[in-house]
């Protein structure tokens, strides 16, 4: 579905991406780890046209979209729950939501989404007329995660889900993502929390440096000595 | 006497309020402080007088103004500003452009209509009428009911409307509205459209008020109506209003109880004691930290 080819990105001086393959196949939840400033949210930000490749290739489902602005990402299928959550926060939740489906027109579909995502996170539907700045870290992130939903994506980039939530939040917020997949969205997750991403995922890759180190299958990533002890904090 | 002045004044005030409108908007979603708003303003005023006297008639030559002043400030965001932003050059820079671009339209209006003052035809001519011993003109009326519904039309399309809810979202975070699939370079676009037209509809409200218009018309007015920005609240619609209606009002009380020199230092004195007391104006949101 989303295929990387030696992507390359450079941030000024710094070579922050140098050479990144990586694919991900449809119904898949894929986890990429690392330390920090290993470029993983650069790799995200090259993905959806915020920061621009330097080199190499971008396809998603059969098409390149190599440096496609970022406005285009939500039309194509795909969606992104930003680092840091982003949430528009004079605004209400309902507003916020209003936004992730900018782009589809159907008012049927609409509708449809705004059903599906307050299905998946009851607790958003009781903040409706809310502002999202009144939340707390786990109700905004809900609220990104939903936000991200209302198009409808293919393929979901989570960017850091469970950064600086309490720790019964952060199993909640895995449990809900692989709700969501097993609802057919094909999700990239990007983590510090290797434990909760690998214990969550089909397949993960290990980014140091702007390379990819390591890849398979998560469970045995999970075992693999050198990422118990770098950094599962085992061993 | 005072009641006269209070209306006089609100009428005017309208007319601030309108331009603004202008300021406010740019500004919240910018963060910038526009300073070629006044030439953009008086650009409006110099059209409509040009298409109404083409026998346009009065409302297509307005419409026509509009059109063109709006497109105005599109040029204006995209030759000039849209550059600095790509190049994320700082804040002030794009400041200064706008004294520049100011100084552009303004001299650029003057080698095309001469500097002198232009007779410019009442748009609201129905006599006056009178309420006990006030005396209203109608022109001041339409001043003040087609300022009023054009603010609402404004405040309706910031708030009940998608692109409206796209500025608002641009507003706060550019960087998150983009990823949601909105365009906002487009939406920057928009907003300078929309400021263009509410300034050409003031330039032609206020030159029909004075029955003049000249090329140096925007200096004055757009200072003040920035004042009126400020005191409201910069980057608030409502403050933008309410700050205008009080330039308005209290210029004119100037104008009678102090005399008539007095009148356009109002505005200032009105800007330096709000920026004392209460830096965010009337309406204004905390932690404005962009300049």
């Amino acid at each position: 579905m989303l295929k990387i080819t030696d992507l390359n990105t450079h941030y000024g001086p710094i070579h922050a991406l140098k050479g990144v393959d990586m694919e991900i196949g449809k119904g898949e939840v894929v986890s990429l780890i690392g330390s920090n400033g290993a470029g993983k949210s650069t790799l995200l930000n090259t993905i959806v046209g915020i920061a621009r490749s330097s080199g190499g290739r971008v396809e998603f489902m059969g098409k390149e979209i190599t440096n496609s602005p970022p406005h285009t990402m939500t039309k194509l299928g795909i969606s992104i729950s930003p680092e840091g959550r982003e949430v528009f926060p004079a605004l209400t939740v309902e507003e916020n939501l209003r936004l992730g489906a900018y782009t589809v027109n159907d008012k049927k579909k609409i509708a449809d989404s705004y059903e599906r995502v307050y299905q998946i996170f009851p607790r958003l539907k009781e903040r409706i007329r809310q502002s999202a700045g009144t939340l707390s870290g786990g109700e905004q992130q809900m609220l990104a995660i939903g936000r991200a939903l209302m198009c409808g994506p293919e393929l979901l980039l989570l960017d850091e889900p469970s950064l600086g939530l309490a720790p019964n939040f952060v199993l909640l917020i895995f449990d809900l993502i692989k709700e969501i997949n097993r609802q057919g969205v094909t999700i990239l997750l990007i983590e510090q929390n290797a434990n909760m991403a690998l214990s969550a995922s089909n397949r993960a890759y290990v980014l140091e440096n702007g390379k990819v180190t390591m890849s398979g299958d998560a469970k045995e990533i999970a075992n693999d000595p050198r990422i118990k002890k770098a950094y599962l904090g085992l061993g | 006497m005072i009641a006269q002045q209070i209306f006089n004044g609100l009428a005017l005030g309208m007319g601030y309020a309108l331009i603004a409108v202008g300021y406010s908007l740019v500004f919240g979603i910018l963060r910038l402080v526009n300073f070629s708003h006044g030439s953009v303003y008086a650009f409006g005023a110099q059209m409509a007088m040009v298409f109404i006297g083409l026998r346009f008639g009065v409302i297509p030559g307005l419409i026509a103004s509009m059109v063109l002043t709006g497109v105005l400030g599109v040029a204006i965001d995209k030759l000039a500003l849209e550059p600095l932003r790509k190049k994320k050059s700082i804040p002030i820079a794009s400041l200064i452009t706008t004294i520049g671009i100011s100084n552009i339209v303004t001299n650029l209006l003057i080698v095309a209509f001469g500097s002198e003052k232009r007779a410019f035809p009442p748009l609201f001519d129905f006599g006056t009428l009178q309420f006990g011993k006030i005396v209203v003109s109608s022109t001041q009326i339409g001043m003040f009911v087609v300022s009023l519904i054009l603010m609402l039309l404004l405040v309706g399309i910031v708030f009940y409307t998608k692109i409206g809810l796209a500025m608002r979202a641009a507003e706060q975070n550019p960087k998150a509205a983009n990823l949601m699939g909105i365009n906002v370079n487009f939406v920057i676009s928009f907003t300078f459209f929309l400021s263009g037209i509410s300034a050409s509809i003031a330039g032609s409200l206020v030159g029909s008020y004075y029955q003049i218009v000249y090329p140096n018309m925007g200096f004055m007015a757009g200072l003040k109506a920035f004042a009126a920005a400020v005191l409201g609240g910069i980057g608030s619609l409502p403050g933008a209003i309410i700050g205008g209606l009080i330039v308005g009002v209290s210029e004119s009380m100037a104008a009678t109880v102090l005399g008539s020199t007095y009148r356009d230092s109002m505005a200032f004195i009105i800007l330096i004691i709000v920026l004392i007391v209460r830096p965010n104006g009337l309406f204004g949101k905390k932690g404005i930290t962009k300049v």
